[in-house]
């Protein structure tokens, strides 16, 4: 089973992707801090992520940017409700990042899988 | 049984009948409600009905139903004969017709279908008086009845097939215009027809005949129309008849109501039973009123025995039959007497008696009174002639007038005549008739000319007769009580040309006795009798004037004294004799040489001698001793000539001039006075005589000139006192010719400069006046002069100082008023007048508030008074409307002396408008550093809020989603069943709904985040021609504007100047803001109805360096608080949830920080909005 994982600070939020992503027979395992999320990743392996930036502790960035210096392979999509916030040009160069910014709200869950989806593919084609 | 039911049913067919005569004799409209109208209509169809029912069950006798079909018959001929259109109630005839036409259809099917009785009705048609014409469908005629055939001159069977205008041809018995076709019209309505009134039918030999007629429609039993009946009559008698009554009934009461004469039509016993309006007019009556009276009681009571004379034999039938006429008396109610002229014959009865009498009246009252009037004013022209006459003959003005007064107030029957003689501002009673008037002389009776109330006075300075009719009436009469009876007056100027003598004033005891003709005699006389006072008062003059003469001489103080060539003294007055010490009557006759000292007389004798020689004049004084003292004497001797000028006698007018002489040697004596004053006085003196030569000159005029007197004296006074003008150096006028020529005093013209002898200059004041002899003629002038240099140079300075004030005054470009402490305007400067509010004579010498609203002048007043009060300068701000916009005012008042305050007002619009500006923007950019930091805040609760609601949808609804699937199945309930359960309560809908009103704060927050200053501006140069076109055509298929309003409906007008410079900005964002003008402005156009159109354009602002976009509506534009607002972030005048209040705030925040612009709005209310956008075209920096 697929498995992505989910972190934002806001239950709420997490909750409404979790379940999204559920619905479509995904599992989903959850953390509300980027360290909470590393934690998970020592005996997880999700092969996604969804990622907030404005976290408490180590902000979304720095999170992808350790994940990838830990050689860990995953996708990740950056979802923000920060208006000003851009991907940083680094993580850009990435391609396990995705280009798209999503910004709450997600009117359109669909999109988010699409995109999650795509970049796995991408990434397989890659190698 | 059935005997029963036949009565019953002759009784109903019995009260149809009655109810159909009721309807053609229009009792039916007398009838008051619809509803008893309607009544009747319902028993008429109910009636018809039931008879058609009854009618095939119960034919057996036939006898029975043979008259019932005479009575059905007499039914339909009353209907068909009806005149309904004139009888019933505009807006009834339709149901009338339609509920008959119903019933009698009913009854004529059953009718027909019992085949029995067509030829029963054949016979009954043929054998009734009315003409019956019937014709098909199409109008053709199928049948005629015997009295048709009569009447058209057609035969049945001729007749038969053609179409019923051939056989029936009607005009209009008046316009003789062919009438229209009742059969046609019947066809066409599918009603029962009237023929129109006047309806003449030609019949085929050309024989007229007067018709009234009516036409039905035949229906078959399925209610179509089968064809039509018409029945009409020869009514040409009838008609004839009728018009002629009317006309000659009409013609009668018209011609008796209209006669320009009374008349009135009395019984044989003398009752009026008829009269016209004017009979009534003439006497006072009402017309009603005077219907029943006796003939006697309108009559005066002279002319009343005549009629009781006359009476008896009207009464007998024995009255004349031709016209007899009498003038006769009658009586007003107001209880005068009307002269009648009265016209009178009997008016007989059928059988050619008499029964009434009819009189006309013909008013000669007036006619009556002329005449009398014409005969009294030829009297009294003769009378008027004869006073002339004799009042010419007598010279004593007295005399003259006391007889004038006779005979005026005797030969025209007056009450009483007075006259009064005009002495300078008063008008004296000269002579007035019997004992009143000789008691009013005694009193000395006058009236002052400029008394209003006196009719004397009045006809006097107004040069024309007055009148009084009826002294009760006149508000302003004063009775005199020595004449109680006076009733009418009037009063006579007496003129020669404009000049007034007198007034001669007439009085009558009898009102309203003077008439216009009377008036003009009493002008006439007036003259006349003013020419024979003047004349009497012209020889008067003449005998005074000797007499005065005479007495002059006598009286006189000198001695005057007549002598002969010989010195023989022929006559003297009272003061030579008296001079001589001798009685007046002692002197004549003796020689000079007796009366006087030999050596006078010898002088005297000399003196004669040499007057008798020459004939000249010779004047002399003389000292004469008289008793120890010594008399001058001034003698002059005149020659008195003959007509053929020989010297034949000496007129001598001495006179004793010895206190003349004592007077000219205390002259002397002051006028050494005089030049001991004059030469210590401070101010120079200079005098001249007549020649303008200088006779004097004081000390201070020596000094100042630099001549001494003794040089001075004798030379012209331009060489001595050499006067220019300090200023233009031009020499100034000289003051002694000006007062020479003048006769007056005379100041010397300002900045006047004296050069004295030695060239000092001195700045001099001074005055001139001429000197007088004894005799008031000029003798020489004084001029006094001061020297006021010192004086003069500084009022100079201070000139000049207020000069230079005025000129910083002047320069400076604010307004200023003067303000008393009332709020007064005293005073103002401007250096234009288009900066004032008003022009300076609409507010100079008002107050604040008839200048201002009350809103704005009392707290001003109440500024003003405080700044009077603390000295201390206070400040009021104010904005008035000016050329259309909003001008702010900041005035300064600054205390300026008592009562006073000057303020100094600056127009501040533009600073204020700046200010206005910099705060919109300094708002915009604190929501926009808030809404940034709010926007994670607000995005993440939306985003848990929107998601979850995305996912509760996919749950409820998705049929095909695996764990949808397996859930519904653990739960044993088909995952259709959930989804249908949930559509039919509206689930997805209100999920849907969540999401929509989420979707509307994210893009809230994000508008709102455009107020943060960061841009991530992409910009290259755009054509704004094209961008606006675009953005135009954009917002014609704008989904949210078509929403709300149909774009293509507005009228779009460009005026876009040519070869525009491109603009660098970010195309996108200047389109937003377009299309948010474009927006509010189709919405605006849209609430305020009317044609909707946008003006736009484009021009070039070259010294600003700026493309000007200029987005002009027609809606109802916006007040000065709205517009005001109108960028201000979430102000909207939009209904909640109609609109942010983000747009134009967005738009002025897109314009003015991310492209450097300036956006404004000119808007008033009715007059549409006008969004003006200034882009610079070329890019100042980068971009922010």
């Amino acid at each position: 089973m697929k498995t992505i994982l989910i972190l934002d600070d806001e239950q709420v939020v997490r909750a409404s992707f979790v379940d999204f992503f559920e619905d479509c027979l995904w599992r989903s395992i959850q953390a509300e801090s980027a360290e909470e999320a590393l934690k998970l990743l020592t005996h997880e392996t999700p092969i996604a992520a969804i990622v907030d930036v404005r976290l408490p502790g180590m902000d979304g960035n720095e999170f992808i940017r350790e994940v990838h210096r830990r050689n860990i392979s995953m996708a990740f999509v950056v979802c923000t409700g920060s208006p000003e916030y851009v991907v940083p040009d680094d993580l850009l160069e990435l391609s396990s990042v995705s280009s798209h910014l999503f910004k709450k709200p997600v009117t359109d869950l669909a999109d988010l899988e699409k995109e999650i989806l795509r970049i796995i593919e991408h990434e397989k084609e890659i190698g | 049984m059935e005997n029963e039911t036949l009565e019953s049913r002759d009784s109903r067919i019995g009260q149809i009948l009655s109810l159909m005569q009721q309807l053609g004799s229009g009792n039916l409209q007398a009838r008051e409600t619809p509803s008893e109208r309607g009544d009747d209509l319902d028993e008429i169809i109910s009636g018809l009905n039931v008879l058609a029912q009854r009618f095939s069950a119960q034919l057996t006798p036939l006898t029975k139903t043979e008259q019932w079909l005479d009575k059905i018959m007499e039914v339909i001929i009353a209907i068909a004969s009806l005149d309904f259109t004139r009888k019933m109630p505009i807006g009834d005839e339709g149901n009338v017709f339609d509920a008959v036409g119903v019933g009698l259809n009913a009854l004529s099917e059953e009718l027909f279908a019992s085949t029995i009785s067509r030829d029963y009705l054949d016979s009954i048609i043929n054998s009734i008086g009315d003409a019956v014409i019937a014709t098909d469908a199409e109008g053709k005629v199928t049948r005629l009845n015997p009295v048709a055939e009569e009447l058209t001159g057609w035969m049945g069977k001729e007749a038969e097939g053609k179409h019923l205008s051939e056989v029936f041809n009607i005009v209009n018995a008046k316009t003789r215009e062919t009438a229209v076709n009742p059969v046609t019209q019947v066809l066409e309505s599918g009603k029962i027809v009237g023929l129109a009134n006047h309806t003449m039918l030609i019949a085929k030999d050309g024989t007229e005949y007067q018709i009234a007629d009516s036409a039905a429609p035949i229906r078959n039993s399925d209610g179509n129309i089968t064809g039509v009946v018409m029945v009409f009559r020869n009514v040409t008698e009838e008609y004839y008849m009728k018009e002629m009554l009317r006309d000659s009934g009409e013609r009668y009461r018209r011609l008796f109501d209209l006669l320009p004469y009374g008349a009135e039509v009395i019984d044989l016993e003398g009752n009026i039973i008829e009269c016209n309006p004017h009979t009534a007019r003439m006497l006072g009556y009402e017309r009603d009123e005077l219907i029943g009276k006796h003939i006697t009681e309108i009559l005066a009571p002279s002319s009343i025995e005549i009629f009781r004379q006359k009476l008896p034999s009207i009464a007998k039938g024995i009255a004349k039959e031709n016209i007899e006429s009498a003038d006769i008396k009658m009586m007003h109610t107001n209880g005068s007497i009307i002269d009648v002229l009265r016209l009178g014959r009997p008016i007989y009865d059928a059988y050619g008696k008499i029964s009434n009498y009819l009189s006309v009246n013909v008013d000669i009252t007036e006619r009556k009174r002329a005449e009398e009037e014409r005969e009294r004013f030829a009297l009294q022209l003769s009378i008027a002639s004869d006073i002339a006459t004799q009042i010419n003959a007598i010279l004593d003005p007295d005399k003259l007038l006391n007889a004038v007064i006779s005979l005026i107030k005797e030969r025209f029957g007056l009450y009483y005549a007075h006259v009064y003689t005009l002495e300078e501002t008063m008008l004296k009673l000269r002579s007035g008739y019997g004992e009143a008037g000789k008691k009013m002389l005694a009193e000395g009776h006058a009236i002052s000319l400029d008394s209003e109330i006196s009719l004397v006075a009045r006809a006097a300075w107004r040069k024309e007769i007055v009148v009084v009719h009826d002294v009760a009436a006149a508000p302003d009469f004063l009775p005199n009580l020595l004449l109680p009876d006076t009733k009418s007056e009037v009063a006579v100027p007496l003129l020669i040309g404009e000049r007034v003598l007198g007034v001669f004033d007439v009085q009558h005891d009898e009102t309203d006795r003077f008439t216009q003709a009377d008036l003009d005699v009493f002008n006439t006389l007036g003259g006349q009798i003013a020419t024979a006072l003047q004349n009497a008062s012209l020889f008067e003059a003449l005998r005074e004037s000797e007499e005065k003469y005479r007495t002059l001489v006598e009286y006189s103080s000198d001695f005057i004294f007549l002598i002969d060539n010989e010195g023989v003294v022929l006559s003297v007055n009272q003061a030579a004799a008296r001079s001589l010490g001798r009685k007046p009557q002692d002197v004549p006759g003796k020689n000079v040489s007796e009366l006087f000292p030999p050596e006078i007389a010898g002088n005297y004798k000399r003196s004669l001698k040499k007057i008798f020689e020459t004939g000249t004049s010779i004047a002399n004084e003389v000292v004469m001793p008289a008793g120890g003292e010594v008399l001058w004497i001034s003698s002059s001797l005149n020659p008195v000539k003959d007509k053929a000028g020989e010297v034949v006698a000496v007129l001598g007018v001495s006179r004793d001039i010895t206190e003349r002489k004592q007077a000219q040697e205390l002259l002397q004596e002051s006028e050494e006075n005089l030049r001991a004053t004059l030469n210590s006085i401070g101010d120079a003196v200079i005098a001249t005589d007549t020649q303008g030569n200088v006779t004097r000159l004081n000390p201070v005029a020596e000094t100042l000139t630099g001549w001494l007197l003794s040089e001075a004296g004798g030379k012209p006074l331009s060489e001595i006192f050499d006067i220019v003008n300090a200023r233009t150096r031009e020499t100034a006028v000289n003051p002694v010719t000006q007062v020479l020529k003048s006769g007056k005093i005379v100041g010397l013209a300002n900045h006047t400069m004296l050069i004295a002898k030695d060239g000092t200059e001195y700045q001099i004041s001074d005055s001139a006046a001429p000197i007088w002899d004894a005799d008031g003629n000029i003798i020489g002038v004084v001029l006094v002069f001061r020297d006021v240099t010192e004086e003069y140079r500084m009022r100079e300075t201070l000139g000049e100082s207020e000069a230079r004030n005025r000129a910083i005054l002047n320069a400076i470009p604010d307004l200023m008023f003067v303000f008393s402490k009332d709020g007064t305007f005293i005073d103002y400067h401007a250096t234009s007048s288009d900066l004032l509010y008003a022009p300076p004579e609409q507010f100079l010498g008002k107050k604040l508030r008839d200048v201002f609203s009350p809103e704005l002048a009392a707290p001003f007043l109440h500024l003003i008074k405080q700044t009077i009060m603390t000295e201390q300068t206070q400040i009021y701000e104010y904005s008035l409307p000016m050329d259309g916009l909003q001008h702010h005012f900041e005035a300064r008042l600054v205390f300026y002396g008592q009562d006073r305050v000057l303020s100094i007002t600056q127009n501040v619009t533009e600073r204020k408008n700046m200010q206005e500006m910099t705060v919109q923007s300094e708002k915009m950019l604190s929501v926009g550093g808030l809404a940034a930091g709010m926007a994670h805040e607000i995005n993440n609760p939306l985003a848990g809020m929107m998601q979850t609601a995305n996912v509760m949808n996919n749950r409820l609804t998705n049929i095909d989603m695996l764990a949808n699937q397996r859930a519904a199945e653990e739960a044993g309930i088909p995952m259709e069943s959930i989804r249908t359960f949930m559509e039919s309560r509206g689930i997805p809908r209100m999920l849907a709904a969540i999401n929509q009103s989420g979707r509307r704060i994210a893009k809230i927050v994000d508008n709102m985040l455009s107020f943060s200053r960061k841009s991530d501006a992409v910009v290259s140069t755009h054509d704004m021609v094209e961008l606006l076109d675009r953005t135009v055509s954009l917002a014609a298929t704008d989904y949210d504007l078509k929403k709300q309003y149909d774009f293509k409906t507005i009228e779009i007008v460009k005026e876009y100047e040519a070869d525009l410079p491109l603009v660098p900005c970010e195309g996108v964002k200047i389109q937003q803001v377009f299309l948010n003008i474009l927006r509010n402005g189709a919405q605006a156009m849209q609430e305020a109805g009317g044609k909707p159109r946008f003006v736009l354009r484009l021009a070039r602002e070259t010294e600003l360096g700026m493309l000007r976009i200029e987005i002009e509506d027609n809606g109802a534009g916006m007040d000065e608080t709205t517009r005001k607002r109108a960028f201000e972030p979430f102000f909207t005048t939009k209904p909640v949830g109609v609109g942010t209040g983000l747009g134009l705030s967005v738009s002025y925040f897109i314009v003015s920080e991310n492209h450097g612009g300036e956006m404004e709005v000119v808007s008033e209310p009715g007059k549409g909005a006008t969004f003006i956008i200034r882009l610079p075209v070329e890019r100042i920096g980068t971009v922010p």
